[in-house]
């Protein structure tokens, strides 16, 4: 398949960053996914952006509305959480009979090695693959409970998916309680600046003087910042990304923001045909030659509790004398000062 | 489409757009030259 997936539009900007976050994360991820684009060609089976690895294993994938799809996703973290604490305690309860292993897996759920998630993961798997050939073998109820909440012993990374109609506008009650809640939780806003999927109406993200449907006569109110919001918590990893600008920044990007434990908002620039101009070339499109035309930084809050009081970790006074590069001055460098377009539209 | 109906005003809306933009990028270049006198300290919880 290829990087726009059939059922969206031809050169669809949202769907490289789906098939990108299953390549990375698809086989421990669940996804909450708000009614939109995203929700008709991520849910238009057969075809659909998101992937499964060699040994079959994708994401888990569920569709809510506008109005509560970031309390949607919210829930399923509070019951991963719950069924994992379940799982714990039967574990504790059965030691006796587990022996080993369950000194082994309630090792590895109450020391989490963040520091190779991939590999944690694997010994997670294996030890519940153990796990289950055991209890076949025990009799009682608690076995029967524990083989229905097995699996939640495995990290799940949660991700709540949507475009900038539902975080900006009408579902943004719901994100605002999601970036306050502290909980270990992904957001990736697919940001096309319009209502892409009812044909391109004017939403808060929608940038001054631009066209669109309610603002024909060009928007006269600035796009919303909703990077800045999220950062006004202290605790939230912000990122911005956009794929055609930097691809290197967009994945590390991802896996930063999935390696914060806590609450990561990723708003990733998505062209849409909806803004008027050849699709062939949205990924050129976004380099444009001077950052400043743009007004976007494409960096990130720094990532961890620890730093997480610290205001920003950019280094744009050290991009001043390289506005017109696309790549961080220097490699230590925390913030990518990428140029997405001018403003002109209409 | 607007630069050809009514290029005063899409002339006037680009001159605001342009000033949002370059309001933004002078905040994040601000928020870049924060420098905090407390330095974080890790509390247990």
């Amino acid at each position: 398949m290829g990087p726009t997936g059939p059922g969206a539009c031809a050169g669809c900007g949202e769907t490289p960053y789906l098939k990108l976050i299953t390549q990375m994360l698809g086989d421990r991820m669940i996804v909450a996914n708000a009614t939109g684009c995203s929700s008709i060609y991520g849910g238009n089976l057969p075809t659909t952006p998101w992937t499964s690895n060699g040994a079959g294993q994708g994401p888990a994938w569920s569709n809510s509305l506008f109005e509560d799809n970031a309390e949607f996703g919210l829930g399923m973290r509070l019951a991963l959480e719950a069924r994992r604490d379940d799982a714990v305690l039967l574990v504790t309860a059965l030691a006796p009979e587990l022996g080993r292993l369950a000194v082994e897996i309630l090792d590895v759920i109450e020391n989490p090695d963040y520091s190779d998630v991939d590999a944690m993961v694997t010994r997670q798997r294996s030890l519940v693959v153990e796990l289950k050939r055991k209890l076949t073998g025990m009799e009682g109820p608690l076995p029967r409970r524990l083989e229905g909440v097995a699996d939640s012993l495995v990290e799940t990374s949660v991700w709540i998916v949507g475009g900038d109609g539902w975080a900006y506008d009408i579902g943004f009650g719901g994100l605002d309680h999601v970036l306050a809640s502290g909980r270990d939780i992904n957001i990736l806003v697919l940001d096309t600046e319009v209502y892409s999927n009812t044909g391109g109406q004017a939403s808060k993200a929608t940038p001054r003087a631009a066209i669109a449907k309610f603002a024909s006569g060009g928007k006269t109110t600035g796009k919303k910042d909703l990077g800045q919001i999220a950062m006004s918590y202290g605790d939230v990893y912000v990122g911005q990304i956009a794929m055609g600008a930097n691809p290197t920044q967009t994945v590390k990007t991802i896996a930063e923001a999935e390696a914060h434990r806590g609450v990561s908002l990723v708003i990733a620039y998505s062209p849409c045909v909806a803004h008027g101009y050849d699709m062939t070339h949205q990924l050129s499109h976004q380099k444009v030659r001077r950052t400043r035309d743009t007004g976007r930084c494409t960096g990130t809050t720094p990532p961890g509790r620890q730093r997480a009081n610290r205001v920003c970790d950019w280094t744009a006074k050290s991009q001043r004398s390289h506005s017109r590069s696309l790549h961080p001055p220097n490699p230590g460098s925390r913030c990518w000062v990428v140029p997405i377009r001018r403003v002109r539209r209409g | 489409m607007l630069g050809r109906s009514d290029p005063e005003s899409a002339e006037r809306l680009m001159q605001r757009a342009q000033r949002d933009i370059d309001d933004r990028w002078f905040l994040y270049e601000q928020m870049v030259d924060v420098h905090r006198t407390a330095e974080y300290v890790e509390v247990e919880e």
